[in-house]
C-alpha cells in the first residue's frame, strides 16, 4: 500500500501557486514556461488518502495547508556523495610540502 | 495560501510595516537618499545589549584559530619576509553551525518582546537554520521558505540539507521551484500569518553581526597586542561585511582593511531554472554580491542595512575549484573539516597572505558546519551528475555551470580583484535611473559620498560623464 497514506502519516504536499501566466513578468523563459510550485510536510489529516490526492496536512507548527499528496514518509536523500578523485591526493601532497620543512624552526 | 500575485505586490509596504514594526519613512532623505546611521540607530537595543542577548542565546565568543600550517606553506611561495599570520573565526561553533545565529538572535529576541507569535524568513542558506533555532530556544514559530527545486523537482545539496537543518528545529519549511516569486510568497505568509519579519536586511540582522567584527579586533589587540591588518568576509548580501566592518569600527580598528570575497559564477542567470542546478555554490557568490552591492534597496525591506560598498576596501573573486581545494587543505592539515560555503574568504586569505609582511595578520572572519550535503565531496558528486567536469588544471579553466577545476599545486590559487570604481559607478547608475541629475539635492550627493566612499568632486566628475551620457 505505498501509494496510501493514513491519518497522522508524515507526508509532503504540492501546490500550485502561480501558473505560467501569473508568474513575474522579468523572469527568463526556461523559468517562466513552469508553474511556480510549492511543497510542505506534514501530519495527514484525512484518514486514508493516495498519492495524487487534495489534502490537508498539520505541519510541525499546527498550521494547516491543502495541496496534493506527492509522498508518503519523505525520505532526506541527500549524502555525502561519492569518493571525489580529484580531491583524494590533495592532503599528502601538502603533508610533503609540510615534511619537507620539517626541522626547520617555526617562526611565528 | 494561494493568493493573486498582482493584489499581493500591491500591498508589499503595508505587509512589510507590519511585519517589521517599523516605518523606514522617518529615514528617507532628499529625492533618493536615506539616512543610514539613524535607521542603524533605530534598533532598540544598544551594543552591550545586543552582546547580552547573544550571550544568553549561546552565540558568540567562538575561537579565534591560528591557521600555522596554511601560514607555513604560504611562506614557502612567497617573496622573503611576507606571508601574514592566517586566523580564522570559528564561527562553526554557534547553535545552528554558522554566524548566521547572530543575525538571527535579534530578530527572534525583538518578535518575542514584541508579541510576534513566530518569524517567517526567505533563505536557502545557513540563516534559514539560524532563525529556526533562534525561535527554538526562544518558543516562537518559524516559518522558512526556501528556493530548493528546479522544475524537474531536482534539488541541490546543500539547500536539501538546509530543508533538513530547519525542520530538525522544529521549523515549517515550504520548498519552493526557482523564481524571483520568493519574495511575494514570503508577503502572502507574512500577511497570513501576522508574524514578524526575520529579513536578513534589516537594521537588528546586521547589528547582530557587529559582535562578530569586534570580536575580532579585541582578541587580536588582546592577545597579539595589535588589530588585525587586514579582515576578509565572504560578500553574498552583503550583511555579513557590513555588520563585521561596523563591528571592527566600534572596537577602534580603523585601520583594518575590509575586504569582501565571492565565488565567481560569472554567466550563470541566477533565475534560470535550467542553471539553478549548474551552480555548486548556492550562496557566497556573485549572482548576490554584485547586485546586492550595486543595488542594495532592491530586497524585501524598504532600505537594505547591509551596505558593502561603504565599507569595503578591496573585493576579490576565487573559484569554486579553489574553495573546494582549501576546504579539503583544512580539513587535512588543520584537522578542521568545515563547509565549502564557509570557506570562500579562507581561499582569498591563501592568495592574499602572499602579499602581506609576514609580521601582519589577516583574520577570516568566519566557517560554517559541515555535513551531509554541505560537503566537497557531496557538492561535487551533484555537480559531475549534473555534467559538470571536474578536473586537476590551473584555476583559470574554470567555467561557471560548465568546468570546475581543482587546482594541481597550492601556489595557483589567486583570487582575482574587481575594480571597486566599476561598482561605485553601477551603483550611481542604478540609483540615478528614475531621475534626472539636475533634481539631486545637496542631501542626496552627501548620501552618493557616504555609499561610494568618494569625495564630492568625484562625486560631480561621475554624475558629469552620467550626464552626458545621457544627452
Amino acid at each position: 500500500m505505498e501509494n496510501q497514506a493514513s491519518k497522522n502519516d508524515w507526508v509532503t504536499i504540492e501546490l500550485t501557486l502561480l501558473l505560467p501566466n501569473e508568474r513575474s513578468k522579468n523572469i527568463p523563459e526556461d523559468t517562466s514556461k513552469h508553474p511556480y510550485r510549492a511543497f510542505i510536510q506534514g501530519f495527514l489529516k484525512e484518514e486514508v488518502a493516495r498519492i495524487g490526492d487534495e489534502v490537508t496536512v498539520t505541519t510541525l507548527i499546527q498550521r494547516e495547508h491543502q495541496g496534493h499528496l506527492l509522498t508518503i514518509s519523505p525520505a532526506f536523500i541527500h549524502g555525502f556523495g561519492q569518493p571525489i578523485p580529484e580531491l583524494l591526493p590533495i592532503g599528502n601532497e601538502l603533508r610533503n610540502l609540510l615534511s619537507d620543512k620539517s626541522g626547520e624552526s617555526n617562526e611565528y | 495560501m494561494n493568493t493573486n500575485f498582482t493584489s499581493i505586490m500591491n500591498e508589499k509596504h503595508e505587509i512589510m510595516k507590519q511585519s517589521l514594526g517599523l516605518d523606514y519613512s522617518q529615514f528617507e532623505q532628499g529625492e533618493i537618499g536615506f539616512d543610514y546611521e539613524k535607521m542603524m540607530a533605530s534598533s532598540p537595543y544598544s551594543f552591550e545589549e545586543v552582546q547580552m542577548i547573544q550571550q544568553q542565546q549561546k552565540i558568540g565568543d567562538t575561537p579565534l584559530v591560528e591557521l600555522k600550517n596554511f601560514t607555513k606553506i604560504i611562506r614557502e611561495h612567497a617573496e622573503p619576509g611576507y606571508g601574514a599570520r592566517i586566523f580564522v573565526k570559528d564561527e562553526a561553533c554557534n547553535p545552528s553551525g554558522s554566524y548566521k545565529d547572530r543575525r538571527a538572535s535579534l530578530a527572534v529576541h525583538h518578535a518575542k518582546v514584541n508579541g510576534y507569535k513566530g518569524v517567517i524568513c526567505a533563505t536557502s542558506g545557513n540563516y534559514g537554520a539560524a532563525v529556526a533555532s533562534q525561535a527554538a530556544m526562544q518558543g516562537l514559530h518559524a516559518i522558512i521558505l526556501q528556493e530548493v527545486f528546479d522544475s524537474k523537482l531536482i534539488g541541490q545539496p546543500e539547500i536539501l540539507e538546509k530543508s533538513r537543518a530547519c525542520m530538525s528545529y522544529g521549523a515549517e519549511v515550504i520548498q519552493l521551484t526557482v523564481g524571483p516569486e520568493l519574495f511575494y510568497t514570503l508577503l502572502a505568509q507574512l500577511k497570513e500569518t501576522g508574524y514578524f519579519n526575520a529579513s536578513l536586511y534589516s537594521p537588528l540582522s546586521v547589528a547582530g553581526v557587529e559582535t562578530l567584527g569586534y570580536e575580532i579586533a579585541s582578541e587580536c589587540k588582546e592577545k597579539l597586542g595589535r588589530f588585525p591588518d587586514a579582515v576578509i568576509a565572504t560578500n553574498a548580501g552583503g550583511g555579513n561585511l557590513t555588520g563585521t566592518a561596523r563591528g571592527l569600527l566600534r572596537a577602534g580598528a580603523n585601520q583594518t582593511k575590509v575586504i569582501a570575497a565571492s565565488v565567481d559564477l560569472k554567466g550563470l542567470h541566477m533565475a534560470s531554472d535550467q542553471a539553478f542546478n549548474r551552480k555548486s555554490f548556492t550562496t557566497g557568490h556573485t549572482g548576490f554580491g554584485i547586485p546586492f552591492a550595486t543595488n542594495p534597496d532592491r530586497v524585501d525591506v524598504p532600505r537594505n542595512s547591509a551596505r558593502p560598498l561603504r565599507y569595503m576596501d578591496r573585493y576579490v573573486l576565487v573559484t569554486q575549484g579553489e574553495v573546494f581545494y582549501v576546504t579539503e587543505a583544512l580539513a587535512q592539515i588543520e584537522g578542521l573539516e568545515r563547509g565549502p560555503a564557509g570557506n570562500i574568504s579562507l581561499t582569498a586569505a591563501f592568495s592574499l597572505a602572499k602579499e602581506m609582511p609576514s609580521n601582519q595578520i589577516l583574520v577570516v572572519q568566519e566557517t560554517e558546519y559541515t555535513g551531509a550535503g554541505k560537503h566537497p565531496t557531496a557538492q561535487l558528486t551533484f555537480a559531475k551528475e549534473n555534467g559538470i567536469e571536474i578536473k586537476r588544471g590551473h584555476p583559470s579553466e574554470n567555467v561557471p555551470g560548465e568546468k570546475i577545476v581543482i587546482p594541481r599545486f597550492v601556489n595557483e590559487i589567486s583570487c582575482k580583484d574587481i575594480d571597486l570604481n566599476q561598482l561605485r559607478k553601477s551603483y550611481l547608475k542604478n540609483k540615478l535611473k528614475d531621475i534626472s541629475i539636475d533634481e539631486l539635492t545637496g542631501d542626496d550627493k552627501k548620501y552618493f559620498c557616504e555609499e561610494t566612499k568618494w569625495s564630492i568632486d568625484q562625486l560631480e566628475e561621475e554624475l558629469h560623464v552620467l550626464s552626458s551620457n545621457r544627452v
